[in-house]
């Protein structure tokens, strides 16, 4: 059962308390340095938020007025600090755990729905998933951990497929509950919609390294890349994730799907096309064998003197190349 | 065509930012006070090291950097903030642009508190209150430790062995082992191990690709990781860390310095992520960054591409 956070109520709860036995700490106006000038009310509740942060209450007061401060400015970082010091011990409690993790959660998606890049607000988030996921009073863990994926994968990556803090955070999830396997679908339904997002692929590799390294499953791997390449050859993401297949498992370099690929879109013999990243993959596995001979050699400079040309922003790079091929 | 770089325009803009204080967003800002202060500082200093006694009150930065440590021995990013490594490093790095790294009573509480941030693996948490890893913080314990001369106090070979973990198979780094490769954590990575002298310990070759093929054909500009848009922060992230493995030449530099300088407000100063874009005070500070590594007609002085301080302070602290 969840709460629906009330955002007005939330912000003024802090003003409701006793607040007559703190005295705030005064910020001082340094001009030349940091002309902060609050405006009145934050000024308000920073100052009484400095008198309490050394020590070691974690009253209702207190988690108010972290609500209040953390509403206004989500970046607050002790805020986040005080506000965990005074949940955790509600949520140790059977009593208070259900109200105020449901409190939490609204508060959270609140936040992250208006700004969803913030570092504070999901390092918050994940500090307080490790508390409650294995935590006795958690009657369906399962059902919490669903919801806190369909958020990643619903609310957050549907506005900002390439959020790194929310990917971030789906691989602490999916990393410390074993969920690779399941997870697995979230990066390829990701490069369905833009094969570009490498911060899909770059799950997919976890993914792929987690569910095991068998040569079938590599193998489909490798079929996927390359199916993934061909809707868009010029862009560097399959390539390198094949690159970083064959690196488990050097065998799949002469796999037909490998040569084929590269045979489809690494000609540079006018026989069939030339995409920069398969050429690119070309130079790599040479770089990456031990021994080069004559041949591999001259394959190499060739190799870079056409990409020198071909991907002239990066002609350095590949000038720079050339010269381990000599 | 080339465009000229506005350095007095962005010196007005750098000392005229501290002193906007009536917008929302400016009194929001106060968690990251002190990065501001470093970066602001740290920018002037490239244009003349004397400007940060000329145009800012020396004492009082002073006073208000050592306000924002509390009593862990750490640094917060204003007073009356938990202290936490990413604001210790810009604290200390401000101490050092203005050769008072001595104003740190009882520095031992400093190295003690950083120290007690490592973990068993060599990675470090970023406060004391919660074991979140990340490899920013890796640096910001390093190069703190490094700046203090109290290298000794954490075990380096364990550091060295988690940033060697941290390499992807994209030849990147993430924040943590296995996560997404991005720009600004291979500078970290990187940065780190070039003050732990061992930078060969990383796979050289394949970062140097990935860091290369961050530049963007149609810009010039260089993105912090594949497909994402260019951004002048990364003229720095991307290119100090090919300073720091001495592979400047496998980018196209001009096309980057013209990117950078297009990134300028000529009218009011100071520099934007990208062209056409409103100016702020970190990308100010990274884009002059970022030219004073690869532009010698910028008229600025050199940066340790491993400290992000100027080479002058850099040899007077390691000297």
């Amino acid at each position: 059962m969840y709460f629906f956070l009330d955002k007005d109520m939330a912000s003024a709860a802090w003003k409701e308390h006793d607040w007559s036995d703190v005295t705030p700490v005064e910020i001082e106006i340094v001009p030349s340095v940091c002309n902060i000038r609050h405006p009145a009310e934050y000024k308000e509740m920073v100052e009484l938020f400095a008198a309490i942060v050394d020590t070691d209450e974690a009253s209702k007061r207190v988690l108010d007025l972290s609500t209040a401060i953390i509403m206004k400015n989500p970046a607050h970082y002790s805020a986040w600090a005080v506000r965990r010091r005074c949940i955790f011990p509600l949520l140790d409690e059977t009593a208070s755990f259900e109200a105020t993790l449901g409190a939490e959660t609204d508060l959270l998606n609140a936040l992250l729905r208006k700004i969803p890049k913030i570092y504070q607000t999901w390092n918050h988030r994940e500090r307080v998933f490790d508390k409650v996921v294995a935590h006795v009073s958690m009657e369906d863990p399962a059902s919490f951990i669903d919801a806190e994926l369909d958020f990643i994968i619903d609310t957050v990556l549907t506005v900002d497929a390439k959020n790194y803090h929310a990917w971030s955070y789906l691989h602490h999830i999916v990393s410390t509950q074993q969920m690779w396997s399941r997870l697995s679908a979230v990066a390829s339904d990701l490069i369905a919609m833009d094969v570009r997002n490498n911060s899909a692929w770059s799950f997919m590799m976890e993914a792929t390294k987690h569910t095991g390294t068998a040569r079938d499953d590599l193998v489909d791997a490798l079929e996927y890349a390359a199916t993934m390449a061909r809707t868009a050859p010029n862009n560097e993401c399959p390539w390198t994730f094949i690159r970083g297949l064959i690196d488990i498992d050097q065998t799949l370099q002469s796999h037909p799907a490998t040569v084929g690929l590269l045979a489809e879109y690494g000609a540079v013999d006018g026989e069939g096309l030339t995409a920069v990243p398969a050429l690119a993959l070309r130079v790599g596995l040479l770089q990456d064998r031990t021994e080069l001979g004559p041949e591999d050699k001259a394959e190499g400079k060739g190799l870079c003197q056409t990409l020198a040309k071909m991907d002239p922003i990066h002609s350095g790079y590949w000038t720079n190349v050339e010269g381990e091929f000599e | 065509m080339s465009v000229s770089l506005e350095l007095e325009k962005h010196r007005r803009f750098i000392v005229g930012f501290s002193g906007s204080s009536d917008s929302l967003q400016h009194s929001l800002s106060d968690y990251l006070r002190i990065n501001g202060i470093y970066w602001s500082l740290c920018g002037l200093s490239l244009m003349d090291p004397e400007y940060i006694r000329s145009d800012f009150n020396e004492e009082e930065i002073i006073s208000f950097t050592l306000a924002c440590r509390n009593g862990t021995g750490g640094f917060g990013g204003f007073p009356g903030f938990d202290a936490s490594l990413v604001y210790t490093l810009s604290a200390i790095q401000v101490l050092a642009l203005y050769d008072a790294l001595d104003r740190i009573e009882d520095v031992e509480k400093t190295v003690s508190w950083i120290a007690s941030l490592q973990h068993e693996n060599g990675s470090f948490q970023g406060d004391h209150h919660f074991p979140d890893v990340d490899t920013r913080f890796v640096y910001c314990a390093v190069a703190s430790l490094s700046i203090l001369d109290r290298l000794d106090a954490i075990d380096c070979s364990k550091t060295i062995s988690y940033i060697v973990s941290c390499q992807n198979w994209d030849g990147g780094f993430g924040l943590k082992p296995g996560r997404e490769s991005h720009a600004a954590q291979a500078f970290c990575c990187v940065g780190a191990v070039s003050i732990l002298k061992s930078v060969d310990s990383i796979d050289k070759d394949s970062l140097v690709f990935w860091l290369s093929t961050r530049q963007d054909t149609n810009t010039g500009g260089l993105n912090g990781r594949p497909d994402k848009d260019p951004d002048v922060c990364y003229s720095w992230w991307v290119v100090s860390t090919l300073a720091i493995l001495d592979s400047l030449s496998f980018i196209d530099v001009p096309r980057l310095v013209t990117f950078v300088r297009r990134a300028q407000d000529v009218v009011d100063g100071g520099i934007a992520d990208r062209p056409e874009h409103m100016a702020d005070i970190y990308h100010t500070f990274f884009g002059l960054a970022g030219i004073a590594l690869l532009d010698e007609t910028g008229g600025l002085k050199a940066i340790d591409p491993t400290y992000a301080l100027p080479v002058d302070v850099v040899a007077r602290i390691l000297g």
